[in-house]
């Protein structure tokens, strides 16, 4: 889901502060995991990833209401610590090209940066599976990950206690939560369309990490064929690949074999 | 994501009023947008906001269709979730509207701000206030998506050169026989050319980087012009206080009995 299409002012401030709490938190918390990495060389892996959402991000299926992200991608390249960096550039910059709500920032931070580390997560824990069918993986880590970040998504839309039509009939601010069945129409619609939407992304995600995987598995940190890395089969140049793999394994998460 | 490049062109080659405006006044103008988003609840205050902002963006030489043809980019998405809001009988078709209006002006808002400012002045107040592995992010990012854009566009040009997406007629048969890729091979050579392209885009920005650095970057981006307030700022300010007094009316209207 990536993020939350709701224009500002129609959550409550309450809601939307608690999405910039906790998004401060996550880069506070990304911050600290990062205190001893070398993160010179991660700058540009990091852009180039949040550059990818961003460019994506302008393919939009129109019928379904839905845009592409690759944030799963995202999560697998560069962890979940950078990748909190990534998920709040990645909303700032929609923000600022007309794409989103900046009240709502916080809370969007909060989704892509789960999408993109339950997605790493999913990817890691099928990693099994990846050495033989790298794009099969990826491609059920993006879906699995697409529908729990949806169900953040709809939960936080449940959880927001504003009612337009009240406040628009009454004016009252604090209006009590829109109608059950109206909130049902919306999660069934969007579970309907989000699942052609994670269907296709789960392919097109699965078709690049199939090709990164041929030609630098280590982007993805995965085995390469003789033991090493791609990056440092590259004769006379310090491997990129192996410097993306070290700060994952200085932030605690699994690393390549 | 063409949206960024027309944007970028926009702010580096335009010279009218609102391009001239300083950064500062310009953060001020996005902000009164956003405060008449948050405090209307009903569509008639944000037509009119919407209506202040194209006229500005109307008299400060930036295409106005595609730039409101881009301000209506939410409609679809924040759509089903407007119409979730309606409850099916026309006067509460207000609801919707509001919804989708209050999306439109936020984007027309951010759009015409980042159509007026180069992106250093764009970019440097926050450059200020972010941690520095964040901010060296940011702005190599905003680089990266020219990258990106370039590599995508130079590897679709070369898939359509060599017919990636049409299969050839047999020999002698007229072009007609002719039909597409099947859609699994457009979908493989999709992902491949997405993938190509992000692999050489890392490279250049890590050559990009290098060179920054090597430059004397050193986590600041230095803007074009000054940040701070200047009298000719005197039409932005104007502007936002006009959007102000949209808000403030908008309160009022809610608040006031009758």
């Amino acid at each position: 889901m990536t993020h939350i299409m709701v224009p500002d002012g129609v959550f409550p401030w309450w809601l939307s502060a608690a999405g910039w709490v906790a998004a401060l938190t996550i880069l506070l918390a990304a911050t600290y995991r990062l205190r001893a990495v070398a993160t010179t060389r991660m700058v540009p892996l990091v852009a180039v990833m949040t550059a990818l959402m961003a460019v994506v991000m302008s393919v939009e299926l129109v019928p379904l209401g839905y845009e592409l992200h690759l944030t799963v991608l995202t999560g697998i390249v560069i962890g979940p610590w950078f990748g909190a960096i990534a998920a709040l550039l990645f909303n700032v910059l929609r923000a600022l090209v007309g794409d989103g709500a900046f009240t709502n920032i916080g809370l969007n931070t909060l989704v892509t940066w789960l999408e993109l580390t339950l997605g790493a997560l999913f990817f890691a824990t099928l990693r099994p599976l990846a050495r033989r069918s790298a794009a099969l993986a990826a491609g059920v880590a993006t879906f699995l990950s697409l529908a729990c970040s949806t169900i953040v998504f709809l939960g936080i839309v449940a959880v927001s206690t504003v009612d337009p039509v009240r406040v628009v009939e009454s004016g009252a601010i604090q209006a009590q939560a829109g109608g059950a069945a109206g909130f049902g129409r919306f999660a069934v619609a969007l579970l309907v369309l989000g699942t052609i939407g994670w269907a296709i992304e789960a392919v097109l995600t699965g078709g690049i990490v199939a090709f990164v995987a041929r030609v630098r598995p280590g982007l993805l940190h995965l085995p390469v064929e003789g033991g090493t890395t791609d990056g440092a089969a590259r004769a006379g140049k310090p491997a990129a690949a192996e410097e993306v793999a070290a700060p994952a394994q200085v932030a605690g998460e699994r690393p390549p074999a | 994501m063409m949206r960024v490049a027309s944007l970028d062109r926009w702010a580096c080659l335009g010279t009218s009023w609102l391009h001239r405006a300083s950064p500062v006044a310009k953060w001020l103008l996005l902000g009164s947008a956003i405060l008449v988003v948050i405090v209307s609840h009903a569509p008639a205050p944000l037509f009119a906001a919407y209506g202040l902002l194209a006229l500005a963006a109307a008299t400060s030489g930036v295409p106005l269709g595609p730039l409101l043809l881009a301000s209506l980019m939410p409609v679809p998405l924040v759509g089903l979730f407007a119409l979730s809001r309606w409850a099916g009988t026309l006067p509460a078709l207000a609801v919707p509207v509001t919804i989708v209006a209050k999306g439109m002006v936020t984007a027309l808002a951010a759009l015409l701000v980042a159509a007026t400012t180069p992106y250093p002045d764009l970019l440097a107040p926050l450059t200020r206030v972010l941690p520095p592995v964040m901010a060296d992010s940011l702005v190599v990012t905003y680089r990266a998506i020219f990258l990106l854009l370039a590599q995508v566009e130079a590897l679709w040009l070369t898939i359509r050169v060599r017919g990636g997406f049409t299969s050839r007629p047999p020999a002698g048969a007229l072009p007609w026989p002719a039909r597409g890729t099947a859609l699994s091979r457009r979908l493989e050579i999709a992902a491949i050319g997405a993938g190509l392209s992000l692999l050489r885009a890392a490279d250049l920005s890590g050559r990009l980087y290098d060179v920054m650095r090597l430059r004397g970057y050193q986590g600041r981006l230095a803007p074009t012009q000054t940040l701070a307030l200047r009298r000719e700022d005197w039409r932005v300010l104007l502007l936002s206080g006009s959007l102000l007094a949209v808000a403030t009316i908008s309160i009022a209207r809610r608040l006031l009995p009758g």
